[in-house]
């Protein structure tokens, strides 16, 4: 039998032939296709691409209208590329290496606006979750915000009886209680006073015990009976007396007591003022909290964007391992096994964009809210997935400037050194004359905006393994500041203000930012936003001070008249009794031979 | 696959090779276990074109295997993931590979094709030896046995039989 089958060649070529005929027909396509799903879901926005043209023989790309959306802001690119065109190195590109030696990138674009929305459809967002490392950042800078004003001033419209309804002041139940306690007092001491031995009988005793010692006995049987009557009868006027006394003394006590409560009630009111306040969430911002809203935000919001860009491009950018530590495998889904990479012994990395040469062509209409670049060119080099294979550090820079005089110069540099195990990288800014009125775009709903003014920043972020360092610095001349309605409360303090400048200390890691910001307008917005409050709330505190006053202060002043006409006649009752109690005869006689001596002196 | 099974019936039962037969199940084998849009399945293509081996059989045997290949690919994954990392001396014929020009696109360096691939090479001598004993014994000693049973020749000799005969004679032809 033979086992050649010439004529099965012909399928084969057939087969063949048409699998090429669809790539060629079809593979810009393909590309395109893949190209967007993949850029996009790196970016976690979509990716456009108006036109791809590859050439299979030349190996020349050429993408026409690239369009990466903002992923903060789905109807805006975070940048726009009019075309950009390269080589592919064929050598390489035998290994699966793709190498581009030069790349030109034209017509760069920063925040322009989309026609569609750039949100991701479902199909990718549901890829992206799956591939998503949550992050947690417990408060970002940006989050700073200014009190609600407004409170104060609805303070101030509301009556100080409206502003109190419905709380429960302590001052105000303090008095109730300590009317009650000083009625329960009155009754028991009224009962008590009763049983006490009265004026009467206390005077008819004084009364008895006087006429014993004027009747005398001359004849000296009956004498022991008659000191056994005086004795009786001065035993029980001791008796009363020590009860009379032990009562005023209780008494005094307790009346003390009762009145040193009622100094309390004065605590309580300023506590009631205090909780008041309170409860009506007035919190006094600090002069920071005034920086960050009117600038600091907005710069920590470009910091922050530039981390969760930093941190998009690191993932396709791995640091180098530690000697001696393997490459982890590229995991697949199921039943699509794992990619294992085995050193490259030779040659290029997997991809390795060598260098990227970027040009501006000004245009007209780039829409509103574009930042209009008059000038704008720049490089990149040594962009690769295998930094530790292309033993080069990745740099950058882009300088320009912004038309209508907006920015006079604009420089962004930097490098990323990912060679090593731990990253090495730093970003610098630095922009010369901002002017704030004609670079900010509609005016957004701010408690305090930064209206006009010129702009020196200058500035660097850094990452060192995984903690960040950086510093940026924002001189702000000739400041004029838009006073929203909700705090115009501040309009007097930033009515004539002076150029300041703003310093945000960058720290902390990638994953937990942190920034610190300090102003040279720190002590002088500090002491005015103080007047300002104090002033604000003095009013509003006078009101409510006197309305708990007008509350408390009738049943204060019952109570105390009470607590008085109980202490007159308690007191009063039992004072008058001792008095008569002190009436007794000095010299009673006694049993004892004192006394005896002392009877018939 | 109804059609395939069939047609590998009557391949059996006709005068074809058992060498054939078998040599294309082995073949429809390789593109069966492995991950189908691989380089090495053209280079399986050309063998089954260019060598007279029996397509029907080999279309069959990538439908079979395919399913096969559901169940096997965690074996196969584990299997690949041995022979890329674990062995020794195979690590430097592997890294050569990778840097040698055109072999990168092979993906040889993904575990469930390494591994089913090598598996699907090592079964094929036995899966192309067994298959053609199969066909051999088969017609020696079952097909012999019905052709022998006197309903077959009852239903050779319908009209039925004959009018099935002229049909499938006429789209052959």
């Amino acid at each position: 039998m033979k086992m050649i089958r010439w004529k099965g060649l012909i399928p084969f070529a057939v087969i063949i032939g048409l699998i090429v005929l669809f790539n060629l027909l079809f593979l810009d396509r393909i590309i395109k296709g893949i190209v967007e799903d993949q850029a996009s879901l790196a970016v976690g926005a979509r990716v456009d691409i108006g036109d791809l043209r590859f050439g299979i023989f030349s190996l020349n790309v050429e993408i026409r209208d690239l369009q990466v959306t903002n992923p903060e802001q789905p109807m805006r690119n975070a940048v726009q590329v009019g075309s950009m065109a390269f080589d592919l190195a064929a050598a390489p590109l035998l290994k699966k290496k793709v190498v581009i030696e030069r790349m030109s990138v034209t017509d760069l674009a920063f925040g322009t606006p989309r026609k569609t929305s750039g949100a991701l459809p479902r199909k990718l967002q549901q890829k992206l979750e799956t591939r998503k490392r949550p992050v947690d950042i417990e408060r970002k800078i940006e989050d700073c915000v200014l009190p609600d004003f407004s409170k104060l001033f609805d303070l101030k419209k509301g009556s100080a009886g409206e502003l109190l309804a419905g709380v429960n002041l302590q001052s105000v139940a303090f008095i109730a209680d300590y009317q009650k306690k000083l009625t329960s007092s009155k009754a028991v001491w009224e009962k008590r006073l009763a049983a006490l031995p009265t004026k009467e009988t206390i005077e008819k005793d004084v009364k008895a015990l006087q006429g014993f010692k004027d009747q005398r006995p001359k004849d000296v049987t009956q004498l022991p009976a008659y000191l056994e009557k005086v004795n009786a009868l001065q035993q029980k006027m001791k008796e009363t007396t020590k009860i009379l006394t032990d009562a005023q003394q209780e008494f005094q006590k307790e009346i003390g007591s009762l009145k040193s409560s009622l100094k309390e009630v004065e605590k309580l009111k300023a506590q009631d003022l205090k909780t008041v306040m309170g409860k009506m969430g007035i919190h006094i911002p600090s002069s920071m909290d005034l920086i960050c809203v009117l600038l600091g935000k907005d710069v920590a919001q470009k910091v922050n964007w530039a981390v969760a860009w930093y941190r998009k491009l690191s993932t396709f950018m791995p640091p180098g391992k530690p000697k001696g530590e393997k490459e982890k495998p590229v995991e697949k889904p199921r039943l699509k096994g794992i990619d294992i990479r085995f050193p490259v012994t030779r040659g290029y990395p997997d991809f390795l964009l060598e260098l990227a040469e970027f040009s501006f062509l000004p245009r007209k209409t780039l829409g509103p809210e574009t930042l209009p670049f008059s000038r704008l060119a720049g490089q990149l080099r040594g962009l690769t997935t295998q930094p530790s294979l292309y033993n080069k550090p990745t740099t950058f820079s882009l300088e320009g400037s912004l038309a209508s005089g907006i920015a006079k110069e604009l420089i962004i540099s930097g490098q990323i050194d990912h060679r090593l195990a731990s990253a090495n990288d730093r970003i610098d800014l630095n922009i010369k004359e901002l002017n704030v009125e004609r670079f900010m775009g509609p005016k957004t709903e701010s408690p305090l905006r930064l209206a006009s003014g010129i702009l020196n920043i200058n500035g660097y972020l850094g990452v060192r393994g995984e903690a960040l360092n950086g510093k940026v610095s924002v001189d702000v001349r000739n400041p004029k500041i838009d006073v929203g309605a909700t705090a115009s409360i501040l309009t007097e303090l930033f009515k004539n203000m002076g150029s300041f400048n703003i310093t945000m200390t960058i720290g902390g890691t990638l994953d937990q930012p942190s920034m610190v910001l300090t102003s040279t307008a720190e002590k002088t917005l500090a002491s005015g936003l103080e007047n300002i409050i104090q002033t604000q709330l003095k009013g509003i505190q006078d009101d409510l001070k006197n309305m708990i006053a007008s509350r408390v202060d009738k049943d204060f002043k019952v109570a105390n008249g009470e607590t008085m006409d109980l202490e007159k006649l308690i007191q009063g009752g039992l004072s008058s009794r001792l008095d008569s109690v002190s009436l007794t005869p000095a010299a009673v006689p006694s049993k004892e031979k004192k006394g005896v001596f002392q009877l018939f002196k | 696959m109804i059609q395939q099974i069939i047609s590998l019936i009557r391949l059996i039962h006709s005068e074809t090779d058992p060498r054939q037969i078998s040599l294309g199940f082995a073949l429809g084998m390789i593109p069966g276990l492995t991950p189908f849009m691989s380089l090495h399945n053209i280079l399986v293509l050309l063998a089954l074109l260019f060598i007279r081996a029996n397509i029907s059989a080999a279309i069959l045997s990538w439908a079979v295997f395919s399913l096969l290949a559901f169940a096997l690919d965690p074996l196969f994954h584990r299997f690949g993931l041995f022979l890329l990392t674990g062995v020794g001396p195979l690590l430097g014929v592997w890294t050569s590979l990778y840097n040698a020009p055109l072999v990168p696109y092979t993906k040889f360096n993904n575990s469930v094709l390494m591994g089913s691939l090598i598996f699907s090479l090592l079964a094929f001598y036995p899966i192309y030896w067994g298959g053609r004993i199969m066909v051999v014994k088969y017609r020696e000693t079952i097909m012999e046995r019905l052709n022998r049973l006197k309903i077959v020749h009852v239903f050779r000799a319908s009209s039925l039989y004959k009018w099935y005969s002229r049909y499938s004679k006429l789209r052959i032809g």
